[in-house]
C-alpha cells in the first residue's frame, strides 16, 4: 500500500510502468512456484483455468500426464507477438491442431505483460484523496532525482544508417520502385531520427511514381499530423525480416529495431 | 501493378466484354458482410478509387456496370463505417489472407513464357533491356504461366493447406481458396477467432508459414561457450515445425546422441544453424508476407475480373482438378480481330490457340487475355 502511494505520488508514468512490470514479475515468480509445486494435475488445472480465464479471458488446459499447458493459437499469438525474444515466435513453439503447448513457467511468462498492464491500470485509476506528508516529501525527492532519467528522447544522434535503410535508399536513388512496406519503413525511420516532413518527402522524389500530394499526405499521416494523430513507429527488425526488408550485418546483432543501429548518446 | 497504357479502342473493347460479364454474372456468392467492407477499383487509366461502400450486391453491380473498372477490390477488414477515412472506419476485424504467386517460385520455365514489353511504345522485346524499337522505354515483364507453373504452385498450395489445417487448426468451413485470376492463389480465412488478430500477430503467422526464424534451441541444440549442448525441449519435438525438422533430420524425442552427431557433422552450432535455415526455407511456403500482415488492405474481389488477364478470381473447390484457363475464363465467345505483337500459343477454355499471324480472328476471351497482357490490340478489321 505504501509503495503504491509512493508511486502514485511520484506521478511519473515511466516509474508507474516499471513498478507494474516488477510487481508482475514478482507475481509470476509466486505463480510459477505454486504451479510447479502442485502435484495434483486437477488442482493445477483449476488454478490455471481460474486465474487465466477470470483475469485474462484465456482458456488454458493442462495435460493430465505431462503437465504441459495448451492454449489456442489465436490466444497465444495475441500475447506472444508483443514479445521481442525469438523463442516466442510461433515457429519456435510446439504447435498442433490449433493449439500451442507450453511449460507452466512459459505459460505464466506469457501473461506477464498483461499482468503488468493490469497493475498499471489499477495504479492509474487509484483515487488518492490525501497523501501523508512523509510519503509526499519522499516522493518529491525521488521525482527530482529520477525525472531527468526519463527525458531521453532526442538525446541520441545517428552516426550511420542501418543496412535495411541503406538498401532502401540505394533503390530509391536508382529510381526503382519500393514496395509499400519499404516506403513505410523508410519514412517512419527518417521521422524517428528527427528528419522534417519536407526532408522525408524529398527522399521519395526519385520514385518513378512520385506524386507530391500523395507523398505529403502519407508522410504527414505517419508523422501523426493527419488522421488519428498517431505517430507511427519504425517496424521492428523481426517485422522487417518477415517482409524481406532486412539485410542484417554483424552490427545488427541483438538489435530489435533499426532505430537502435549506429546510435550514440549525446553527452 | 498493370503498366499497360490502353488505347481508346482497347478500353472500349475491354469495357464492353467486362460489362457483359458483370451484367450476366451479377452476383458475388463469396462476398460476406458487404455492408462492412470497403470497396475500391482501378480504372483503365490506372487511377485507384477507394473508400467506397455498398449496402448490397445490387448497389455494387450497378457501380460496376456504370464505371466498368479494370480491377475491383474489397477490404479483408470489417468496418463500422467503411467509407470513412482510414482512421475513422472503426475497424472490427479482418479475414486472414494468404497469397501465393508463381513469380515467387523462381521456376526454370519462367523465361520460356516471359515477354518484355516497352513501357513507352508497347513493343515486345526479347529480353529485359532498353526498348530496341523506340530506344526510350524501359521494359517490364509479363508472363503467361504454363502447365508446369500451375503444377508447382498447386504443390505449394497443398503445403499451405497442411499448415492451415494441421498446425493452425483452422476448420475447413472457414477456408476458401480462389484462383487470383492471373498467376496465383488466394486463401481467405474468415474464422472469427482469427479475425481479431493485429498486424504483429499475423506477421508471426507469416513467419511460421515462410519458415522464418526457427532457432536451433527449438530442436534442442543450444549454444554453450564455444560449442553446443543438446537439451531437448520439455514440450517435445514431435509437433509443428519441430516435427518437420525432426523428420528431416531423422530424429525423435530420444535421439540426443544422433542429434549431437548431426550437429558435429554440420560443423558445430553455426554450421547447423545454416543447415537449419536452408531446411526451413525449403519446407516453408513462399507466401507474400506484407499481404498477410496487412489488416487494412483491399484485395481482388472474388468473382471479379483480373485486369492483368481478363480471367476471373474464381473459387477452387478442388485445387487438384482446377484448371485456370478453363475454370476462370468467363468472358464472351464472340469473335473479334486482334493485331498481335508477338507469335504465341495459349490454352483457354480447353482450346489451344496458335497465333502466328500479325492479324488473327479470336474469341473475345482470347482477345481480352492478350490485350490485358499487353501482347495484342483490338483491330478494326471486319
Amino acid at each position: 500500500m505504501v509503495s503504491l502511494l509512493l508511486i502514485k505520488s511520484i506521478g511519473l508514468e515511466e516509474v508507474s510502468k516499471k513498478c507494474s512490470l516488477f510487481e508482475a514479475m514478482r507475481v509470476e515468480k509466486f505463480l510459477t512456484s505454486d504451479l510447479s509445486n502442485e502435484r495434483s494435475v486437477e488442482k493445477k488445472r483449476l488454478l490455471v483455468q481460474k486465474i487465466f480465464l477470470e483475469l485474462f479471458k484465456i482458456n488454458i488446459d493442462v495435460n493430465s500426464t505431462s503437465s504441459i499447458c495448451k492454449l489456442s493459437v489465436p490466444d497465444y499469438l495475441q500475447r506472444a507477438s508483443k514479445m521481442y525474444e525469438q523463442e516466442w515466435k510461433l515457429i519456435n513453439r510446439s504447435v498442433k491442431d490449433g493449439y500451442v503447448y507450453l511449460d507452466t513457467d512459459e505459460t505464466v511468462r506469457l501473461i506477464r505483460n498483461e499482468l503488468s498492464n493490469l497493475i498499471y491500470s489499477r495504479i492509474k485509476n487509484m483515487k488518492v484523496i490525501e497523501i501523508p506528508v512523509s510519503i509526499k516529501s519522499r516522493a518529491d525527492e525521488l521525482r527530482d532525482k529520477y525525472a531527468g532519467r526519463y527525458v531521453y528522447r532526442n538525446q541520441f544522434k545517428i552516426l550511420e544508417y542501418p543496412p535495411c535503410i541503406k538498401h532502401a535508399m540505394e533503390l530509391i536513388n536508382k529510381g526503382e520502385n519500393l514496395p509499400h512496406s519499404a516506403r513505410f519503413m523508410l519514412a517512419t525511420y527518417m521521422l524517428a531520427i528527427g528528419k522534417t516532413i519536407e526532408d522525408v518527402i524529398d527522399i521519395f522524389k526519385n520514385s518513378p511514381d512520385y506524386n507530391e500530394k500523395v507523398t505529403r499526405y502519407q508522410v504527414e499521416h505517419l508523422a501523426g499530423k493527419k488522421g488519428s494523430h498517431t505517430k507511427y513507429s519504425v517496424p521492428s527488425c523481426d517485422r522487417l525480416r518477415s517482409e524481406d526488408l532486412c539485410f542484417a550485418i554483424k552490427e545488427c546483432e541483438n538489435l530489435i529495431n533499426p532505430i537502435q543501429f549506429g546510435r550514440r548518446k549525446i553527452i | 501493378m498493370n503498366q499497360i497504357q490502353y488505347t481508346e479502342e482497347n478500353i472500349s473493347f475491354l469495357k464492353n466484354v467486362f460489362r457483359k460479364y458483370y451484367f450476366e454474372n451479377n452476383h458475388f456468392p463469396y462476398l460476406y458482410s458487404i455492408e462492412k467492407r470497403e470497396f475500391g477499383y482501378r480504372k483503365f487509366d490506372s487511377l485507384v478509387v477507394r473508400h467506397l461502400s455498398f449496402k448490397n450486391v445490387g448497389e455494387l453491380v450497378a457501380e460496376l456496370m456504370r464505371n466498368v473498372p479494370l480491377d475491383v477490390y474489397y477490404s479483408n477488414a470489417y468496418y463500422g463505417l467503411p467509407s470513412n477515412p482510414i482512421d475513422e472506419k472503426q475497424w472490427e476485424g479482418a479475414d486472414l489472407i494468404f497469397d501465393i504467386d508463381i513469380k515467387d517460385l523462381d521456376l526454370p520455365c519462367t523465361h520460356e513464357h516471359t515477354y518484355y514489353i516497352c513501357n513507352v511504345c508497347g513493343y515486345v522485346n526479347s529480353e529485359r533491356t532498353l526498348c530496341v524499337n523506340c530506344n526510350k522505354g524501359k521494359t517490364y515483364d509479363i508472363s503467361i504461366p504454363c502447365k508446369r507453373c500451375f503444377i508447382s504452385i498447386k504443390k505449394e498450395a497443398a503445403k499451405l493447406l497442411d499448415f492451415i489445417y494441421c498446425d493452425l487448426g483452422i476448420k475447413e468451413k472457414f477456408v476458401e481458396i480462389f484462383f487470383s485470376g492471373n498467376a496465383g492463389f488466394h486463401f481467405h480465412i474468415n474464422d472469427p477467432s482469427i479475425r481479431i488478430l493485429d498486424s504483429n500477430a499475423r506477421a508471426n503467422v507469416t513467419d511460421y508459414i515462410l519458415g522464418n526464424g526457427f532457432m536451433c534451441e527449438s530442436i534442442g541444440v543450444r549454444k554453450y561457450r564455444n560449442g553446443f549442448v543438446i537439451k531437448l525441449p520439455k514440450s517435445g519435438i514431435m509437433t509443428g515445425w519441430r516435427q518437420k525438422i525432426a523428420s528431416n533430420l531423422g530424429i525423435n524425442q530420444k535421439s540426443e546422441i544422433k542429434l549431437k552427431n548431426i550437429v558435429e557433422a554440420s560443423g558445430g552450432y553455426e554450421g547447423f544453424r545454416n543447415e537449419l535455415n536452408k531446411m526451413t526455407r525449403k519446407n516453408g511456403v513462399p507466401i507474400d508476407g506484407p499481404v498477410t500482415n496487412d489488416i487494412h488492405r483491399v484485395f481482388r474481389l472474388p468473382g471479379s475480373i483480373n485486369g492483368k488477364s481478363g480471367l476471373t478470381k474464381a473459387k477452387c473447390d478442388d485445387l487438384e482438378s482446377f484448371n485456370p484457363g478453363n475454370d476462370a475464363c468467363m468472358l464472351s465467345d464472340s469473335e473479334v480481330y486482334v493485331n498481335l505483337k508477338t507469335k504465341l500459343k495459349i490454352n483457354l477454355k480447353n482450346n489451344t490457340f496458335r497465333l502466328d499471324d500479325a492479324l488473327e480472328k479470336v474469341p473475345s476471351y482470347v482477345a481480352a487475355y492478350l490485350i490485358c497482357k499487353g501482347l495484342a490490340s483490338i483491330s478494326n478489321a471486319q
